[in-house]
């Protein structure tokens, strides 16, 4: 089977414990206006420049002191894929599940402190079979593994016996904002949260926007939804706004919507933390 | 009389800073040119006795001529301040990468000499006159001329090498120097050999130096007596017994025995100036704790900083490289820390100086205590780190390249990284040094430079698609070529300092058992001995290679397009400049230049290793770039990774910089394809770590964090079957920090000292020349080392 990986690394106890290799999947179902990175949305990836990119590279002037216009690729035959190395790439690549699985096995010096394999995205279940496929894998070859997901897939109960630490994101309990906002309803996600948490332990992230979802209701509101899963088996993570991949947006031809006052204080910080202790939510932060 | 009846603790610290602040107030170091003068003034009388007596006569004429001094905070006599001269160059302001010259000429220090009236030209040019006409000098120019066509752009360089060993002084502390005379006198009686005889009566005066020495220190500490006040007369009293004692005698306690190794190391230096960088102490820890007895952590470490201050000499601490190392194993292995490795890392953190540089040593029973106690020193902003040894490796690379097993626990560290053995091993560190970027440059361009345009190597009758094609095989053939060469420039260098020996030192590295001088040509004088070859470019010519191999997939018709692009500097061609650096590089743990750089430090290692020195001796393959990646980067055109032309080439065994993108796991696991076991002659590598990583509340927890995240991983891997890696040394700091630090010196670094390390050796970061700061920010490199 073959996956496209548009980002990989390693990060210590971001997304699961200890020292992990990340890999990120292209493609996603949502449209998450705030997203750090734009370019894993494109099932089939983005056009992306290299860091010193010579801009002369692009005969049709899209690159502009390193940076990448792409709304200027469209209608092109972008031949600059075709030539390696030529500063211009796709943002993915796409491998065989297989090889994946090889290089975990070959990092597993680095999986230190409980560490493992962490996938994703864009949104890593939209090619569930694949990602099964290698989760499955890596347990054989005793692995931990992880997966950040949006929690949308219907299925994804199906691969959850192959997943160490399960985190969630979730936007807005609210259907109508969620579905405006991100693109998608939030009802499967619902049922997930819901579902899952009965039979396993999930961590559940909740990204706090400013004007979207970081208010005193919106607290009162997530709590209220969250209270229908199992609180014994969920944590509960507050991630802060942030712009760290606002020029990407540029180069992804895409236009970045945020306006760069949703950063959310302190206060906001420890309001969450306080409601979401009040009702008996364990609340951690990694 | 106990040394804390006399001073309190803290009379003792504030002595040891007071005496660290009178050092850098020095602006001239003359002693070493008066050194050089008594031996010019003395020669036409010690001219027909053998070089070994002469030099043994030398060495007395100086000490007892020598003018000495005691400041009034001084708690021990002694400096090494007559050694060295204020001419290092990364430490030196007007040090510019460009000046760097192919070429070593020992006379070129008497011009940095600013004449006054006590030091007139006329004073200094008869020295250098004298110097000029040494057999020692002739010999040397000659190698250099010899084989200047190689050297002028650095396809390899030679040097002599002076200081850079470990002497073994536990046995003038334990037993006394006067014992060690007694039975020189009784070797000298039966001792048929006449030359052997000639050697250690040689020794015998040469030890009898440090005596002498001593005994003037004494008369000076009891002239002082007669003026001083009532607290300064019991101190003087105490220093004057000392060092009628010491080191003639045998050492009893930790004041006795720090009084009396740094009067042996003030021989040892003095018998060598000017600049014999990288004399090492070794495990200090370990020679001082039988000396400790019931002094506490805390009293011990006031001493300690006063040993520490001794290593500084002058405005910017000259004396460079002098390592001391703390920790590690036993043969058995048993860990070694003891309440004095915790003492000196007390003393180092409270003075934080230039020098000496800390080496510590690990393995994987190392106790938590030490990494937590470690912790200070890598988060504390401008304080200097430890660099550190991993002797689970380092056991297995010296056992492979022939250490016996007794002696593995005596590996020390000869400068900044070279494993050597305490007073049993003559490496000859810095002998050789090999530039694989400007050999591929031979091999690519037919043997002529893209820097000059002169032909300076061999070319080879085939075309451009030919040597493309088959680049790697050619490469190999070339570096064998050069080799052959470097090797015979190296090993003349080694005969013309053969006409300089030093039996002081001798006498403290086994040539009391052999009755050779250490640096004999035809007889060896240790237990162990090598050459040295440094060698540079590993990354760039892996990478290069690979990018050879890509540009001939895409372009397999059209070799002149590289080739012209190169000796063009990409000017013109800037597609290809892209397409180059876009190629696979190695340290993002991508297979093909992994291997490939696995392979050239196997065969390159394996040619080094194969070539004998002087005495028949293999030379040491040592994979280091101290700065002189910068300095033959210089001299080494345009390269197919993508690399500019007089760009500085990777260092050590690390990736250029801004090459590996992938972070630190991906960084290590690239790394640890490399054939560690191979490298018997060291090797460096640096990672430049961001704090932020480190998030714990305390420095002893993020000192623990640090050994999680950092070092297990990398030298203690439990899923690598061959030998983990041994060496790293770190800065933890950003480039925006050190961009503020220079901006603002006064708000950043408000005492003047902001240490980095810079390959294995420390430095005040406000003292760099301009192109060794921007090479310290630049190597950062923080994408390589993202956690």
């Amino acid at each position: 089977m073959l996956i496209k990986v548009f980002q990989k690394g390693f990060n210590f106890s971001q997304d699961g414990p200890g020292n992990r290799l990340v890999y990120h999947l292209q493609g996603c179902n949502m449209n998450c206006p705030w997203c750090s990175n734009p370019e894993g949305i494109e099932k089939d990836g983005s056009i992306m420049v290299t860091e010193g990119v010579d801009d002369a590279v692009c005969p049709n002037g899209a690159i502009s002191s390193g940076m990448l216009d792409s709304k200027l690729c469209r209608g092109c035959p972008k031949m600059c894929l075709q030539t390696l190395h030529m500063g211009i790439k796709l943002s993915c690549d796409t491998y065989h599940t297989d090889e994946i699985v090889s290089e975990a096995v070959r990092s597993k010096s680095m999986f230190f402190s409980g560490g493992g394999v962490t996938f994703t995205g864009g949104e890593p279940t939209l090619n569930l079979p694949a990602l099964t496929d290698m989760l499955k894998k890596l347990k054989q070859e005793d692995i931990n593994t992880a997966i950040e997901t949006n929690g949308s897939h219907p299925d994804l109960a199906s691969a959850t016996e192959y997943i160490d630490h399960l985190i969630i994101d979730f936007k807005h309990y609210d259907d109508d904002r969620h579905r405006k906002t991100v693109g998608i309803s939030n009802a499967i996600i619902k049922k997930n949260l819901k579902r899952l948490s009965l039979i396993r332990k999930i961590n559940i992230r909740i990204p706090l926007i400013k004007g979207f979802n970081a208010e005193e209701e919106n607290a009162v509101g997530f709590v209220n939804t969250l209270s229908e899963c199992n609180k014994q088996n969920i944590t509960v993570e507050f991630l802060s706004f942030h712009e760290f991949g606002k020029s990407k947006w540029q180069q992804c031809g895409m236009e970045y919507k945020m306006k760069g006052d949703e950063y959310i204080s302190d206060d906001t910080l420890e309001m969450f933390t306080r409601i979401f202790k009040d009702n008996g939510f364990d609340i951690i932060r990694t | 009389m106990n040394v804390y009846e006399v001073y309190t603790q803290k009379a003792i610290d504030d002595k040891a800073s007071l005496l660290f602040k009178e050092e850098r107030s020095l602006k001239r170091l003359d002693g070493w040119f008066l050194a050089r003068e008594i031996v010019c003034d003395t020669h036409e009388e010690l001219k027909d006795l053998p070089k070994e007596l002469r030099a043994a006569y030398e060495i007395k004429n100086i000490i007892t001529n020598i003018p000495l001094g005691i400041s009034e905070n001084n708690i021990f006599a002694g400096t090494q301040r007559d050694a060295f001269a204020r001419s290092y160059a990364l430490i030196n302001p007007s040090f510019r990468v460009e000046t760097f010259s192919g070429y070593c000429d020992p006379t070129a220090i008497y011009d940095d000499i600013e004449p006054n009236e006590e030091f007139t030209r006329e004073r200094i040019a008869k020295v250098k006159e004298f110097t000029k006409n040494t057999e020692f000098v002739k010999k040397l120019t000659k190698v250099y001329d010899d084989y200047e066509q190689y050297t002028k752009e650095v396809i390899f360089f030679v040097e002599q090498v002076t200081g850079h060993v470990i002497p073994d002084f536990r046995p003038a502390l334990k037993y006394g120097v006067k014992a060690i005379i007694e039975n020189t006198e009784q070797r000298i009686k039966n001792e048929e050999n006449e030359q052997k005889r000639n050697n250690l009566a040689a020794m015998k005066i040469a030890l009898e130096c440090v005596v002498q020495l001593a005994n003037r220190y004494a008369d000076i500490a009891a002239s002082q007596y007669k003026e001083a006040c009532a607290e300064r007369k019991k101190q003087l009293a105490l220093l004057e017994s000392t060092l009628r004692k010491v080191p003639a005698l045998p050492s009893e306690n930790l004041y006795e025995a720090i009084q009396a190794y740094l009067l042996l190391w003030q021989v040892m230096c003095l018998e060598q100036a000017p600049n014999p960088f990288a004399f090492s102490v070794g495990n200090a820890d370990r020679i001082f704790e039988p000396y400790r007895k019931n002094l506490t952590r805390e009293q011990a470490a006031s001493l300690f900083r006063h040993f520490l201050v001794f290593y500084n000499v002058g405005d910017r601490s000259w004396a460079i490289s002098q390592n001391v190392l703390l920790g590690g194993k036993s043969n058995s292995g048993v860990d070694l820390t003891n309440v004095c490795t915790y003492a000196l890392l007390d003393a180092y953190y409270a003075m934080n100086f230039p020098q000496p540089i800390l080496s510590v040593k690990l393995h994987k029973n190392t106790p938590q205590k030490l990494y937590e106690e470690m912790g200070r020193f890598f988060f504390t902003p401008g304080c200097l780190t430890p660099s550190f040894f991993n002797d689970d490796s380092v056991f297995q690379v010296l056992k492979k390249a022939g250490i016996e097993e007794a002696d593995l626990e005596d590996y020390s560290v000869a400068g900044c990284q070279e494993p050597l053995i305490m007073g049993k091993d003559n490496g000859n560190t810095t002998n050789s040094w090999l530039n694989l970027g400007k050999i591929l440059e031979m091999t690519i361009n037919n043997g002529r430079s893209l820097i000059s345009g002169e032909q300076l190597g061999r070319k080879r009758n085939v075309d451009n698609l030919n040597i493309l094609g088959n680049i790697k095989e050619y490469f190999y053939d070339d570096a064998k070529y050069y080799i052959k060469h470097m090797a015979d420039a190296a090993n003349g260098a080694s005969v013309a300092l053969s006409e300089l020996p030093v039996p002081f030192l001798s006498s403290f590295m086994g040539g009391l058992e052999t009755g050779y001088d250490m640096r004999d040509v035809k007889n060896q004088g240790t237990r162990y001995n090598a050459s040295g070859c440094l060698i540079h470019g590993l990354s760039v010519v892996a990478d290069s290679i690979i990018a050879i191999e890509e540009y001939l997939k895409v372009y397999p018709d059209n070799p002149d397009r590289l080739i012209n692009a190169l000796r063009n500097n990409f000017e013109g061609d800037s597609d290809i400049k892209a397409f180059l650096k876009n190629a696979p590089k190695y340290g993002n743990n991508i297979p093909a230049p992994d291997a490939l750089a696995k392979e050239i430090s196997e065969k390159i290692s394996d040619y080094v290793k194969s070539t004998r020195n002087y005495l028949g001796n293999g030379f040491r393959a040592d994979w280091s770039t101290p700065t002189t990646h910068l300095l033959y980067g210089y001299w080494v055109g345009a390269t197919p990774d993508g690399r500019a032309a007089r760009q500085m080439l990777n260092y050590g065994i690390d990736p250029l910089h801004g090459d590996a993108t992938m972070g630190l796991g991906f960084r290590i696991l690239s790394c640890m394809n490399l054939p560690f076991a191979e490298m018997d002659g060291g090797y460096a590598s640096h990672f430049g770590i961001d704090p932020k990583y480190f998030t714990a509340p305390s420095y002893e927890e993020k000192g623990i964090q640090f050994k999680e995240r950092v070092i297990e991983p990398l030298f203690f891997n439990k899923s690598i079957n061959t030998v983990c890696p041994y060496y790293l040394y770190v800065n933890v700091t950003t480039a925006d920090t050190l961009r503020k630090v220079l901006a603002e010196p006064e708000k950043y670094a408000p005492s003047g000292v902001y240490i980095m390390r810079i390959h294995g050796t420390f430095v005040n970061f406000l003292d760099l020349s301009p192109a060794i700061q921007k090479d310290i920010i630049t190597r950062l490199d923080p994408k390589s080392t993202s956690l």
